[in-house]
C-alpha cells in the first residue's frame, strides 16, 4: 500500500512578505508587490519593475542571526529565511531534522554573487576568487541551507529553470508515496539577478509595468525573487510525530512539451500531458482553483489556457496567477504558488488575477478578479518551465 | 531493491570512448592544461547548421543518449533524467561577458537560452520528440547519483526504459578560477597534489527487464552526505551489500576516484586495508579528470568491464586480472562531503 503524502509545515518569503501570515496578509488585500528595484543593482532598475524581497543582503542576515561576515548568496539567504519557518511551523524536532530529506530547486543557485565579480575577473584585477565564486553552482545554495537548518539527510537539487520547485515537491513526493523517506522538506529559492534579467530582456518578454497575466493586452511578464518549502511527511510519520496537516499532495505530473526550447507550444502539449498525467495520479477530483503559471507573456498564457480547456472542456474550474502579486520567482515559482494554494484550502478563499481589464477569450470562464470566499477542497497548481519542462501539483484538504 | 538492467551505454571523455572500436586502446596525454574530452564528428548525428550553434556540452549530451537510444528503434524512454554539476558553462560565461562588455545593452538571447541546466535534456527530448518525463539534478558531487537514484524509483514505478546520465564541461574560465581558489591545479603542474579538472558525458539506456540488449545490471545505489567518520563510510558500502543481497566475497573488484588529492585519496587508501584488502582495485579520473559528475563516467567503465568481461590495465591500481568480473562495485566522493557507492553486476 503507497503511502499517503502530508503536508506538515510551510514557509515563504517573497515580495509580499517575509512569512507565511504576511503573504497571506496581502493576497487578501490584493497588495501586489511588484515596484521598481530597491537592491539589485541593474541599469534597469529605474525602467523595469520586479517582485523584490524587501530586505537587504544584510538585513536578512540579521534576521536569520548569521553572524557570519562570508559573503552568502542571496539565494541561499532567501532559502534559510523560509526553510526555517517550515521547520518551525511543522514542529519538527532537530533529531528528527538529522534524517530529514532536503530537496531544494533553484535557477541560478548563487549568480547574484558571480556576476558582481565577473567584470574583475575578466579584466584581471585582484580578487578574493573563493568568496566571488564557490557559491556559484546551484548545489551549493542547498548545501549552505541544509547546513543552516541542521538536516543531515541527503540532499538533491533540481534545476530545471521555471518548474524546479515544483518538481522538488514532485520527487519528495514520489520518494515519500514509496516508502523510501519519511520526512522530507521541498521547495526552491531564487534571487534576481542581472543575469536572468538581462536574459528574460533579450527575449523579449518582459513587461516595464506590472504584468496582467490573462489579460487580452498582456505585454509580458516581471522578474520576482523567494524562496518557499513545504515539509511533506508520510501518513505514519504525521500520525507518529501527532503533527499538524495543512494539506495532501495528491497528484503531480511532469511533461516535457518537446516544441522549442524556450517557447510553449501552441497547443499547450506539455502543460496538458502534465495536468492529464497529475489527474490521473490523484484519482481525478473536482479542481475547485487552479494556480495557473500564468506568467503574463503572449505565449504562456495563451498556451496555458488551451491546455486548460483541452483538459476541462466547459467546466473550467476558478482560476488566476498569483504571479501579478509576486512576479515570476523562477526556480522558487512552483513552491511559492503551492504554499498559495495550500493557504487557499486552508482559509476557503482564491486568490485574484490582479489588473486584468480585458480578459482573453480562449476559456469559456473568466479569471477570478477578486479575492473570493468559496470551499476550496482541490487546488492544482501549474508550472512550466524553459527547455519544455511542465510540471503540475495537486493539493487536497 | 530494484535491478536495472543497462541496455546501452555511451560516454565521451578525455580519452577514446565514445568510437567503440577503439574503446581506450592507448592513453592519450592531454596537451592542454586539463583534461578535454575527445569528442566526436557531430555531423553524424546533427545536421551541420544546427551543430554549428549548438553548445559542445549540449553536443556531447545529445551524440551519447543518441548512441543510447538506438536500441529503442526511434521509440522514446518513459523519462529522461540528467546530472549536471555546473551546467552549461560556455553559455553561461558567454552572456556573462556580454553583460559585462556591452553593460547591459542589447543582447542575443541564444547564449541565454543555452545556459540553463535543463537544456541538455530538453534537447534530448526535442529531437528524439520525446514527451515524457524530463529532470536534471544540479546537486554537486550527487547530481549524476540523485539522477540514477531517480531512474531507478522510475523504473520501480513501472517504466520500462529510462535515460540517465552524468554531464559536465570545463571552460578554460573555471580552470582558471578553480585553480586560484585552489581547488585544482594545472595538468602538467606537478608541484601540488591536488586534482586535475575534467569533463565528459557518460549516459546509460536503463531497462526494468532483461533482454538481449542488456549488458550489465546496476544492483544498487547510496548515497552519504558528509559523514561524520570512516566508519559509516564502512557501512554504507555494507548496508548496500545486505539490500542487494550481495555478499562481500561476492565482489570482484572495486573501481574507486583517486583523484592525485592527498586529502582526497586518503579514505580510498584507508578501504583498500580494511575492507577491500583482497580486492582488484582500480582507478578512472587519470582518465576522466575530476567533475561533479566524474561517478558516471566511472560507473560507465564498470558497466563496459562487466560487459566486455575485460578490465583495462591502465586503470588498475592494485591486484590481479580477474577472470570473471561477476560483481563490480564503483565507490566515490567528492570533497569529502559527497560520497556514494554503487553496485554492478553481470547480466
Amino acid at each position: 500500500m503507497a503511502e499517503r503524502v502530508y503536508v506538515s509545515g510551510w514557509g515563504i518569503i517573497s515580495a509580499l512578505g517575509n512569512n507565511v501570515e504576511e503573504n497571506l496578509y496581502a493576497l487578501k488585500n490584493k497588495k501586489s508587490g511588484i515596484a521598481h528595484p530597491e537592491f539589485l543593482h541593474t541599469n534597469y532598475a529605474k525602467q523595469k519593475v520586479f517582485g523584490e524581497v524587501k530586505h537587504s543582503n544584510d538585513e536578512l542576515k540579521i534576521q536569520l542571526g548569521l553572524k557570519t561576515s562570508k559573503t552568502v548568496s542571496r539565494t541561499a539567504l532567501l532559502g534559510m529565511v523560509a526553510a526555517k519557518e517550515s521547520i518551525e511551523t511543522s514542529g519538527l524536532s532537530s533529531h528528527e531534522l538529522k534524517s530529514t530529506l532536503f530537496f531544494n530547486g533553484t535557477s541560478v543557485g548563487g549568480m547574484d554573487i558571480s556576476e558582481r565579480n565577473y567584470k574583475v575577473f575578466l579584466d584581471n584585477e585582484k580578487l578574493d576568487y573563493k568568496s566571488s565564486f564557490s557559491g556559484h553552482d546551484c548545489g551549493h545554495s542547498t548545501e549552505s541551507i541544509a547546513n543552516f537548518i541542521g538536516s543531515k539527510g541527503e540532499t538533491s537539487t533540481i534545476s530545471t529553470a521555471c518548474s524546479s520547485s515544483a518538481n522538488t515537491i514532485m520527487q519528495a513526493g514520489r520518494m515519500i508515496k514509496a516508502g523510501k523517506a519519511e520526512i522530507a522538506i521541498a521547495g526552491g529559492t531564487d534571487a534576481l539577478s542581472v543575469f536572468t534579467l538581462n536574459g528574460f530582456n533579450s527575449l523579449k518578454i518582459l513587461d516595464d509595468n506590472p504584468c496582467k497575466p490573462f489579460d487580452e493586452n498582456r505585454k509580458g511578464l516581471n522578474l520576482g525573487e523567494g524562496a518557499a518549502y513545504l515539509v511533506l511527511e508520510s501518513e505514519s510519520s504525521v500520525n507518529r510525530r501527532g503533527a499538524k496537516i495543512l494539506g495532501e499532495l495528491i497528484g503531480y505530473g511532469n511533461a516535457n512539451d518537446a516544441y522549442h526550447q524556450t517557447a510553449s507550444s501552441p497547443e499547450g502539449t506539455g502543460a496538458l500531458n502534465a495536468m492529464k498525467k497529475a489527474m490521473n495520479i490523484a484519482g481525478n477530483p473536482a479542481i475547485d482553483y487552479i494556480n495557473a503559471h500564468g506568467t503574463g507573456t503572449g505565449n504562456n498564457d495563451m498556451s496555458e489556457s488551451i491546455a486548460i480547456k483541452s483538459l476541462f472542456q466547459e467546466n473550467i474550474p476558478n482560476y488566476s496567477s498569483t504571479k501579478s502579486y509576486t512576479g515570476h520567482t523562477l526556480g522558487a515559482a512552483g513552491a511559492i504558488e503551492a504554499v498559495f494554494s495550500l493557504l487557499s484550502i486552508n482559509n476557503n478563499v482564491v486568490f485574484p488575477c490582479l489588473r486584468v481589464d480585458s480578459p482573453m477569450d480562449i476559456l469559456p470562464k473568466l479569471p477570478i478578479f477578486n479575492v473570493n470566499d468559496q470551499e476550496v477542497n482541490c487546488v492544482m497548481s501549474n508550472s512550466l518551465g524553459f527547455g519544455g519542462n511542465c510540471s503540475t501539483l495537486i493539493f487536497r484538504k | 531493491m530494484m535491478r536495472a538492467y543497462i541496455n546501452a551505454t555511451s560516454a565521451i571523455s578525455p580519452q577514446s570512448t565514445f568510437d567503440v572500436d577503439n574503446y581506450i586502446e592507448e592513453l592519450i596525454p592531454s596537451e592542454i592544461d586539463y583534461l578535454k574530452a575527445i569528442e566526436p564528428n557531430y555531423r553524424d548525428f546533427l545536421d551541420p547548421k544546427m551543430a554549428r550553434r549548438m553548445a559542445r556540452i549540449i553536443k556531447m549530451g545529445v551524440a551519447t543518449s543518441n548512441k543510447c537510444l538506438e536500441s529503442l528503434a526511434g521509440n522514446t524512454p518513459g523519462a529522461i533524467i540528467l546530472g549536471t554539476g555546473l551546467g552549461c558553462l560556455q553559455d553561461t560565461a558567454k552572456f556573462l561577458k556580454d553583460i559585462v562588455e556591452t553593460e547591459e545593452g542589447l543582447l542575443s538571447p541564444t547564449a541565454f537560452i543555452q545556459s540553463t541546466h535543463n537544456t541538455i535534456a530538453g534537447q534530448i527530448a526535442l529531437l528524439i520528440g520525446c514527451t515524457s518525463h524530463n529532470f536534471t539534478y544540479a546537486n554537486r558531487g550527487f547530481s549524476f547519483e540523485n539522477a540514477l537514484g531517480d531512474a531507478l524509483l522510475h523504473l520501480e514505478e513501472g517504466n520500462d526504459y529510462v535515460l540517465v546520465g552524468g554531464i559536465d564541461e570545463v571552460i578554460p574560465e573555471t580552470n582558471s578560477i578553480l585553480k586560484k581558489i585552489g581547488c585544482t591545479q594545472g595538468n602538467n603542474d606537478k608541484s601540488k597534489e591536488l586534482p586535475v579538472l575534467g569533463e565528459g558525458a557518460a549516459m546509460f539506456l536503463l531497462s526494468s527487464n532483461e533482454n538481449e540488449e542488456s549488458l550489465a545490471v546496476v544492483e544498487g545505489v547510496k548515497t552519504l552526505f558528509k559523514p561524520n567518520n570512516q566508519d559509516e563510510v564502512i557501512e554504507s558500502i555494507f548496508n548496500l551489500l545486505i539490500e542487494t543481497e550481495v555478499d562481500m566475497n561476492q565482489v570482484d573488484g572495486v573501481l574507486m576516484g583517486y583523484n592525485n588529492s592527498k586529502k582526497d585519496d586518503a579514505i580510498y587508501d584507508k578501504l583498500v586495508t580494511s575492507i577491500f584488502e583482497d580486492k582488484s582495485i582500480y582507478q578512472f579520473k587519470h582518465i576522466s579528470g575530476e567533475y561533479f559528475t566524474a561517478n558516471a563516467f566511472g560507473c560507465h567503465i564498470a558497466a563496459k568491464m562487466i560487459a566486455n568481461q575485460k578490465e583495462y590495465p591502465e586503470m588498475l591500481v592494485k591486484g590481479n586480472t580477474t577472470n570473471i568480473i561477476n560483481y563490480m562495485l564503483v565507490y566515490n566522493h567528492f570533497n569529502a562531503d559527497y560520497h556514494s557507492v554503487t553496485l554492478l553486476s553481470k547480466c
